[in-house]
């Protein structure tokens, strides 16, 4: 049992440490004025890259927590 | 992710300069494979960042796990960006139609980075013809002072599950809606939507009047985390995350 939890607590740790924000951080989206707009693909990007000759911002993220999904 | 960083305005702006790529981890293998090769060959992890030449081809920045791998701070990062566009400047008459709709194809997997990212989602639904035309119509609307970066958009298909989108189903007529998503993301709501033929005009009202309406709620993710796990409610990945990852 003591095992499992702690394979849990390991599990939550790296995802919190991957996520950027500490645990529990509250993002209020309602204060962000401007976003970032994002190409969902690399596809997409690529060819607004070529055609705008602009450099890429790229991120990576993957929208689950613990496989809870709803957050980054 | 790194929304510290990735929200702060100063980079917001700098950002604008950019072809900016969000992509999502354990999706797509050809993007998988990308991954392997900017961060050395390694397993998936989750997140990753870089800043890439216009060609896709050089990292201008090491790649990393995060921007605060690479930068002390987002004053910083948006100084670096600022430099990067000064050395690669693109292309000064530029269309909004080079710079595409910033879409991600797959209804799913919308739904729930539109929910990450506290948005709204539009998905068109037609046949090729009538899907370029609504393209096209929605790209200037996309990247105008108004409407950038308020939306995420994907294309609905034969792999769309419509009852995960409410007051939508399978028999509805082509065209533009705009979808609420719940606290997970598995689910959304239909609040508007369009013909396929409605105009630019038309279609730019709908996207103001959802904006104005829209008010996101305040996240807090260990909180849905632990809800999300008594609710067992977990997602599906394409590519299974590596344990411990």
């Amino acid at each position: 049992m003591n095992i499992c939890r702690l394979l849990l607590v390991l599990a939550l740790g790296s995802c919190v440490v991957a996520q950027g924000p500490k645990p529990g951080v509250t993002t209020d989206w309602a204060k962000v004025e401007s976003r970032i707009a994002w190409h969902g693909t690399w596809a997409g990007a690529l060819a607004a890259a070529e055609a705008s000759q602009r450099p890429i911002l790229l991120v990576f993220a993957a929208p689950h927590c613990g496989l809870v999904p709803g957050m980054w | 992710m790194d929304r510290s960083y990735l929200s702060d305005q100063q980079v917001v702006a700098a950002s604008r300069e950019f072809v900016c790529a969000r992509l999502i981890t354990f999706e797509d293998s050809e993007e998988a494979r990308l991954m392997r090769r900017l961060y050395g060959g390694r397993r998936l992890v989750n997140t990753m960042f870089t800043i890439m030449d216009p060609r896709g081809k050089r990292a201008l920045v090491r790649a990393g796990r995060s921007p605060r791998m690479a930068f002390d701070d987002a004053v910083e990062m948006a100084t670096k960006m600022r430099a990067v566009a000064k050395r690669y400047p693109g292309r000064k008459k530029l269309d909004a139609a080079d710079l595409g709709l910033p879409i991600l194809e797959d209804v799913r997997i919308a739904l729930n980075v539109t929910e990450c990212d506290a948005q709204q989602l539009v998905v068109l639904r037609g046949d090729d013809q009538q899907i370029q035309k609504m393209r096209q119509k929605l790209v200037a609307l996309s990247w105008s002072e108004q409407l950038i970066g308020r939306f995420l958009y994907a294309v609905a298909d034969d792999n769309t599950d419509w009852k995960s989108l409410k007051g939508a189903d399978k028999g509805s007529k082509a065209g533009v809606m705009i979808v609420r998503t719940e606290q997970y993301g598995l689910t959304g709501e239909v609040v508007s939507a369009a013909k396929a033929s409605a105009t630019v005009t038309e279609l730019q009202e709908m996207l103001l009047a959802a904006v104005a309406s829209h008010r996101p709620k305040a996240v807090d993710t260990r909180r849905l985390r632990r809800k999300g796990i008594r609710d067992r409610v977990q997602w599906k990945a394409e590519i299974s995350p590596p344990k411990g990852r």
